[in-house]
């Protein structure tokens, strides 16, 4: 598969008052064509930076992307000038953004707001954009577009100024599409509507669609493949049925056992105890180690590598290693893995770590 | 709009009427007489002339015929200036004042708004410092020192234009310069704040996610919206500006209506004391009106769409 973009080895400080926050540290993935790919991870995960760093949206003043690539097209945007970042921002490369009621100017029509990326970067008239941006707002499912065009936001409701937002990031048809928590501002109902608007349009235009968003019954629906961040890393990422039924990461394991459904039999939702890392000094090992019932002493002093799950299936935990002792995952866990090997028609155990014994530097240590 | 501005004005009719009653008693509260300062007149001939403009009547007659005759359109005549009438004064007082204070008025917010606009979108360089210096400036030094500065280095040392009096549009130049360091700063320090909260909201992060340019950003999405917030506080500041400074008009010679305010309540001149303030008044609320037209003109969600609730 055509891989649109890479993101290599990417590590992101914020300078503030008490020093750097070390928010991005050595993020790496790469976006095939017209997949979506979801990133989830808690409030201060990194994965809004992680985005944003793509688009170059973070603030100037006080962000700084320390080191590595991301490329698309053969060229590295971390190094484009602003004006070359401007011709790909809204022409090949946009963005959709979480809060619908605040992310379209107040003061100027729907219609500008839709056709300004089109004169800009199209070269179209402006009575050309304005037709483009009809067939747009009828493609979004907004009715009576030619009513609609000549207002402003605050004549829209939350779910169509979403549409509207959906309709300006497809203007110039993106090959890479950013959807920042697109319907975490909605109510559940106009939620699954821009779910399927998006699912629907990704398939016209085939595009790709990075899908950031803290809602796992959000990437169950859309995603193909799921990236799970904590700390400023991604800690694992494979096909959205690997995440799902065969999780190997302890975060995403918690994750899981926190998402209630139709079986759930515990009387009190599970909550990952404990907080996040304080990214001014990031721990030494693993960025998980304090939350995690099955931390190893190693844990506590080297930080794991990716240990190969299966071809698509990547984690960053210890608990993979050969040497790793064997621990029971949580019930919501096991049973989800169980359902995955009825899918998927292996036998248990089926699923081969491939070893890496070179990459384990210390001794063997117990719980 | 038509039934909004009709309403609008039975409005003003109703605050001019409570500010018109307010100030007769106040007013009346001054001690004094109009007529006690001159040396010369004896306590008859005094009495005599209380008694014709019948300022010996119960304070509620004063007031009912006082309003009555405000009501036909006429403010009586000034006790001091050789029974001028009243507007016919105002008349001739006030275009100095207006002119001068409308011009610092358009100056302040023209460089105000440029100013703080600039120092928001270059916020912490020495743009920024610099112009937040000058706005410190305008709103800390008295306008009566620029004055003076201006006077001698513009007018006396450069001689590019007259040191005072009022005689032409040059004439208008220092004057307004002076009186508009204050609408500078204000404007300045307001556009600044409300730009950089705009700049930093979600539809600018979107318009830069379009591919907007550094300047498509700040002037078609930015300007717009930080304005709403600067034309509130302008307004006021508008009318008090044309309705003239005392120390700006005596340091320039100018016959404005400030000097003529003040000096009419220093001698108990009771037609004069209720004309002025009536205008002054009678602009406030022309100004308010202005500027809530001007919202709607600026953003959209205030627009007044024919009476009818959105």
């Amino acid at each position: 598969m055509e891989k649109v973009l890479q993101v290599k080895d990417l590590n992101i400080s914020f300078h503030t008052f008490s020093g750097e926050v070390k928010a991005i540290r050595g993020v790496n993935f790469d976006l095939y064509k017209g997949e979506t790919l979801a990133i989830v991870g808690e409030s201060g995960s990194g994965k809004s930076v992680t985005t944003k760093s793509i688009m170059r949206l973070l603030p100037e003043h006080n962000s700084e992307i320390k080191s590595g690539e991301i490329l698309f097209n053969g060229k590295d945007l971390t190094k484009l000038k602003d004006r070359e970042m401007q011709k790909i921002r809204g022409h090949d490369i946009s963005m959709i953004f979480q809060d619908p009621m605040t992310s379209l100017n107040p003061t100027m029509k729907i219609g500008g707001q839709i056709t300004e990326p089109l004169i800009k970067h199209q070269n179209m008239s402006r009575h050309d954009a304005k037709e483009r941006a009809l067939d747009l707002l009828k493609l979004v499912g907004i009715p009576k577009p030619e009513i609609r065009i000549n207002q402003y936001p605050h004549q829209f409701s939350g779910g169509m100024r979403q549409r509207v937002v959906i309709a300006i990031a497809l203007a110039c048809n993106p090959k890479i599409l950013i959807a920042d928590e697109p319907t975490t501002a909605l109510d559940v109902t106009i939620q699954a509507q821009i779910l399927e608007l998006m699912k629907d349009l990704q398939k016209k235009i085939d595009t790709s669609i990075i899908f950031i968003t803290h809602d796992l019954g959000v990437v169950a629906n859309v995603a193909d493949r799921v990236a799970v961040m904590y700390g400023g890393k991604i800690v694992e990422i494979g096909t959205a049925d690997e995440i799902f039924y065969n999780p190997k990461h302890p975060y995403t394991w918690g994750l899981i056992s926190s998402m209630p459904d139709m079986d759930t039999e515990d009387e009190e939702l599970f909550s990952i105890p404990g907080t996040p890392p304080d990214l001014l000094d990031p721990p030494k090992g693993d960025a998980f180690a304090p939350r995690n019932p099955f931390v190893m002493k190693i844990d506590l002093e080297q930080e794991p590598p990716f240990f190969k799950v299966s071809e698509t299936h990547f984690a960053a935990t210890w608990l993979l290693h050969p040497d790793a002792p064997p621990v029971d995952p949580p019930v919501a866990v096991k049973r989800r893995q169980s359902q995955f090997l009825e899918m998927s028609g292996v036998n248990s155990g089926a699923v081969e770590l491939e070893k890496r014994k070179s990459q384990f530097p210390g001794k063997k240590e117990g719980k | 709009m038509a039934k909004y501005l009709l309403q609008r004005f039975i409005y003003m009719i109703i605050t001019l009427f409570i500010v018109a009653s307010i100030t007769f008693f106040l007013m009346k509260l001054i001690p004094g007489s109009p007529f006690n300062t001159f040396q010369k007149l004896s306590v008859v001939q005094q009495n005599l002339l209380l008694e014709k403009y019948g300022l010996k009547d119960p304070l509620p007659v004063q007031y009912f015929n006082y309003m009555k005759s405000l009501v036909m359109g006429d403010l009586g005549v000034s006790f001091q200036f050789n029974n001028t009438p009243v507007t016919e004064l105002l008349g001739n007082r006030i275009g100095p004042s207006a002119i001068l204070g409308l011009q610092a008025m358009v100056l302040g917010a023209i460089v105000g708004i440029f100013l703080g606009t600039i120092s928001a979108l270059k916020q912490n360089t020495w743009i920024d410092y610099g112009s937040t210096f000058i706005a410190v400036i305008g709103k800390s030094i008295p306008s009566f020192i620029f004055a003076g500065l201006l006077q001698f280095y513009i007018a006396v040392k450069l001689g590019w234009f007259p040191v005072m009096l009022w005689k032409g549009p040059e004439y208008t130049v220092l004057p307004t310069i002076a009186l508009a360091m204050f609408p500078i700063s204000i404007a300045a320090r307001f556009m600044r704040t409300e730009m950089i909260d705009v700049l930093g909201s979600d539809y600018i992060t979107l318009a830069k996610a379009k591919g907007a340019s550094f300047w498509q950003i700040s002037v078609k999405h930015a300007l717009r919206n930080a304005l709403i917030p600067v034309v509130t506080v302008m307004g006021p500041l508008a009318v008090s500006l044309m309705t003239g400074s005392l120390v700006i008009e005596k340091i320039f010679g100018i016959p404005g209506i400030g000097e003529q305010f003040v000096k009419s309540i220093s001698t108990n001149d009771y037609p004069v004391i209720m004309g002025t303030n009536l205008l002054f008044a009678a602009l406030f609320v022309v100004i308010i009106l202005v500027v809530d037209i001007l919202y709607g003109i600026i953003d959209p969600r205030i627009r007044i769409s024919g009476g009818k609730a959105k």
